[in-house]
């Protein structure tokens, strides 16, 4: 039976209840993703895209840091058997590493229309980002591109989709929607949460068209439907022009400069 | 080098099994020292029909590689060791280290049930170039094959060495192709062996030196890569992109987003683990992790391109020598030790330990300056 919206809600509040029982040494826990963000697609968000802070140095001695662990396992628990797709438990942080935040969520986290202060002190306004996280933050562009799109390449024609794989495939498409437009910003010097990603492309680069994570996200609601296999290849082969096309503004951005990340190539054997 | 890879002509042994036991490795046809089929006790006639499914599986492994490479992509579970992946009805594959391993289960005999059968990656006559730098026969046969199908569209094809990956090839495309994402589809299906692969352009070489996110324990290896490329490297096809390659300004930004990704992520995972009391996987993951951590740590100057993963705890306390990395390093080593042994039982305690040692190593990079 697909799970309601309540039956999401009654889970993290139940995680929530649970991980109060660490008392103060909880300093917040903030919710992101879908649920935060009022965007669950029912049956398909899946628990739990949530950040524990837990106060300052507590996971430097190891009985509280077994205490901690201990209950995150027993709060994640009745999640994992709620009928509710479950993922993994929540990202951990101790307060002092506030900002530890990758290029993908970092700017979704603080942002308050996406994400949720779910218990505890709203520790948003501390989260900062050093200005070499934000270098690495701009590269996060090119490891997706790698690591998540060129590999994707595989289900190109002349492959003929099986069930199977357009499932795969289409799985795919969905995570690269989610990621591609957070990263791009990231890339051009803009970074931007996830919920306003999108946006935020389609006025700093006008003349491209996006369109392209429309039609995935209207296809993931089920307010339209997939006719034959080839449409999959050709949402593909748009995210692959897109790619190609988008490159260009990063590599040339003002805001992003490469070379301060860049040495010349001396050996490093003769330094050695 | 560890040349155990992805083979280009695959060899089948068929176990018989009634449940999980120990994998073993295939061998190539030509090898004399050819195992026998192990045959449980049961009777004999099991042993025929195993044969004859045999020919069957093979057949239909050989047939569905392609799909089996088409799920260790994008199940991403290529660079995820131990991690498995559904494939096929009565198919699943699963990633130890650098080396796969597929394995079948399915229905063969009126009276058998199970067959396990391995695919797995076995060494080749590597072929030492003049560098000193020795391509696998089957990735060389791979890197051929590409050649010569896109010769017009390659710029430049170079194998490197790697300590976190073993291997992988950047292959430089013209700035003008036809279609990239189609020469793309032809990189991929060709080099299925390789472990990394890195496509661009000759303009976006300076991307082999920037730092990258890192999401552990899935592996990257970006740590290293300007430096393996040129200087652990071997020119295949075209010109010689490495003079033209960068390397990093600040190696300690590969250090501290390896941290990042580890309390970002591989928390997340350690945790997830615990959650399904997957001990002894969750053991040798962070031992892995934390020996990949290291090796980031020596980035640089201190040489780490150099130093395969196994001898990274020594180098890493040369340079790191207090009292604590020593006795961190001491406990995570061993557990490595107890991991090698596989009867040596790991239990919830053990797996709480190892995370905390890795937290305390975690703390340790961290507060170390570096």
């Amino acid at each position: 039976m697909t799970p309601t919206l309540e039956d999401y809600w009654r889970a993290v509040d139940s995680f929530a209840a649970a991980m109060g029982r660490l008392g103060d040494d909880v300093r917040g826990i903030l919710l992101w993703g879908s649920l935060a963000r009022d965007e669950v697609v029912l049956g398909q968000s899946d628990l739990l895209d949530a950040v524990v802070v837990v106060r300052r140095g507590l996971l430097e001695e190891r009985a509280e840091f077994d205490r901690v662990v201990q209950q995150i396992l027993a709060a994640c628990a009745p999640l994992a058997e709620s009928g509710i797709p479950f993922a993994h438990p929540p990202n951990l942080f101790q307060e002092e590493e506030l900002g530890d935040f990758e290029a993908f969520i970092g700017p979704t986290l603080v942002s308050p229309d996406s994400s949720r202060l779910l218990m505890g002190e709203d520790l948003r306004p501390l989260v900062h980002w050093s200005d070499e996280g934000q270098a690495v933050a701009r590269c996060a562009f090119f490891s997706m591109k790698r690591r998540f799109l060129d590999r994707l390449s595989v289900f190109l024609p002349p492959l003929r989709l099986s069930a199977q794989q357009q499932s795969l495939l289409f799985d795919r498409l969905v995570e690269l929607s989610k990621s591609f437009p957070v990263l791009a910003c990231a890339a051009l010097g803009r970074p931007a949460s996830q919920k306003h990603a999108l946006t935020e492309l389609r006025q700093a680069l006008p003349d491209l068209d996006f369109s392209l994570f429309d039609k995935i996200t209207a296809l993931r609601k089920g307010e339209r439907s997939l006719g034959r296999p080839e449409e999959l290849q050709g949402l593909l082969r748009s995210a692959f022009d897109l790619t190609e096309r988008i490159e260009e503004p990063i590599l040339a951005s003002a805001t992003a400069r490469w070379s301060d990340l860049l040495a010349a190539g001396a050996d490093p054997q003769e330094r050695t | 080098m560890l040349a155990e890879e992805w083979p280009a002509r695959i060899a089948l042994r068929v176990l018989l099994t009634g449940g999980d036991r120990p994998r073993q490795h295939a061998r190539t046809p030509s090898r004399p020292t050819r195992q026998p089929l192990r045959i449980p006790s049961r009777a004999s006639h099991c042993r025929s029909a195993a044969i004859g499914a045999d020919t069957l599986r093979r057949k239909r492994a050989e047939a569905s590689l392609q799909e089996t490479y088409l799920r260790r992509l994008i199940a991403q579970t290529e660079i995820l060791p131990l991690r498995g992946a559904r494939l096929l009805d009565g198919l699943s594959v699963r990633f130890r280290s650098w080396t796969v391993r597929l394995d079948i289960v399915g229905r063969v005999g009126k009276n058998e049930k199970i067959v396990t059968s391995n695919l797995f990656g076995y060494s080749t006559k590597d072929r030492p170039l003049a560098s000193g730098i020795a391509v696998p026969s089957d990735l060389a046969e791979g890197a051929r094959r590409l050649v010569d199908g896109a010769r017009g569209d390659l710029e430049s094809l170079l194998y490197y060495e790697h300590p976190l990956t073993v291997h992988g090839v950047i292959v430089v495309a013209r700035d003008r192709v036809g279609s990239y994402p189609d020469l793309l589809a032809r990189i991929y299906r060709t080099l299925l062996a390789v472990p990394a692969i890195h496509c661009l352009r000759w303009r976006d070489l300076f991307v082999l030196a920037l730092p990258c996110s890192s999401a552990p324990p899935f592996l990257d290896d970006q740590p290293h890569l300007a430096y393996c490329v040129k200087y652990r490297s071997a020119l295949l096809h075209g010109r010689d992109c490495r003079p033209e390659v960068p390397l990093p300004a600040q190696p300690r930004l590969f250090l501290q987003e390896h941290l990042r990704g580890c309390r970002h992520y591989f928390r997340a995972h350690y945790l997830q683990r615990l959650l399904k009391a997957a001990y002894r996987e969750l053991v040798r993951e962070i031992l892995e992790e934390a020996r990949r951590l290291m090796s980031t740590a020596l980035m640089g100057d201190r040489g780490g391109w150099q130093i395969d993963l196994a001898e990274v705890p020594q180098r890493f306390l040369t340079w790191h020598g207090t009292a604590e990395a020593a006795k961190v390093l001491g406990g995570l080593e061993g557990f490595a030790r107890r991991l090698s042994d596989p009867t040596a039982a790991l239990q919830k305690e053990d797996a709480c330990e190892v995370t905390w040692l890795f937290e305390r190593l975690l703390d340790l990079l961290g507060k170390g300056g570096v």
